[in-house]
């Protein structure tokens, strides 16, 4: 449950007089002139949301300027991909193809093996992007 | 086991947890509601799965919706766990939504039941 404490302005410095288990279970909300400002939570949630923070800075729908590298090479190799790899999947790392395969998700984790758990390029040599149904899929905007 | 729909669908559709991981991080999972869906051919994910895991981008691919408009999605590979089953890993596509859909590329390894009448469901694997 979460706790709600009252801040008033005095000259003295504050203190919370809360004992170690209140600041570890429960969120505690600390309110001035009958307004929330700020609130105290367990360390470890904190630094989950240190954490997703950080992850949401380089969120999945932001432009990543390191995918992006990877997909442009993809399309000025695609020519000559064409010629000599058409219908494999290949895996583009630092702009350079690294790998091939005949099944993406195999490929993906063979990258990763060698390159770490990092943004990559995998795309099937075909002159179009294959493309999926999802009739019933809603998208929040 | 018969699970129940999700009656805050109208009408109630079928819809359960699932638990989603980092290929080769079997320590970096979390867990999200899935809609079974055997009209999609992928399964999708929302953004603030593959944000809470730091899943990273592996490709794009385009869908086709309902009304034929075509997008690029970021595509990912992860692990699913269905139904008590962890399948090998898979290719999702991630989308800012709140519900996972279960496609067929993962539904076509169980036997999928629902039962309508009763507004429950079973996914089991043979």
């Amino acid at each position: 449950m979460v706790k709600i404490m009252t801040l008033k302005e005095t000259r003295t410095a504050y203190s919370l007089s809360l004992d170690k288990a209140d600041l570890t279970q429960t969120p505690l909300i600390v309110e001035h002139e009958g307004e929330a400002v700020a609130a105290l939570v367990p360390i470890t949630e904190y630094r989950q949301f240190e954490a997703w923070r950080k992850r949401q800075a380089t969120s999945l729908a932001e432009p990543d300027d390191a995918f992006e590298r990877e997909r442009a090479a993809f399309e000025r190799l695609k020519p000559q991909l064409l010629k000599t790899h058409r219908g494999k999947f290949v895996a583009v790392v630092d702009e350079q193809v690294v790998d091939l395969d005949t099944d993406r998700v195999r490929l993906v984790l063979r990258v990763y093996d060698r390159f770490g758990y990092r943004p990559i390029y995998v795309q099937i040599v075909e002159d179009h992007l294959p493309r999926v149904r999802l009739p019933s899929v809603w998208i929040a905007r | 086991m018969m699970l129940p729909y999700d009656s805050a669908f109208n009408p109630p559709a079928p819809v359960l947890e699932i638990v989603v991981g980092r290929p080769q991080a079997t320590h970096i999972e979390t867990h999200v509601r899935a809609q079974v869906d055997p009209g999609s051919d992928i399964t999708v994910l929302p953004e603030s799965v593959a944000e809470a895991i730091g899943l990273q981008r592996a490709g794009d691919l385009e869908t086709e919706g309902y009304d034929g408009v075509v997008t690029c999605w970021p595509l990912c590979v992860v692990t699913l766990t269905v139904a008590d089953v962890t399948l090998p890993p898979i290719s999702v596509v991630v989308m800012p939504r709140s519900l996972a859909i279960l496609g067929r590329d993962v539904l076509n390894h169980f036997i999928l039941a629902l039962n309508g009448k009763d507004l429950t469901f079973e996914l089991r694997d043979p």
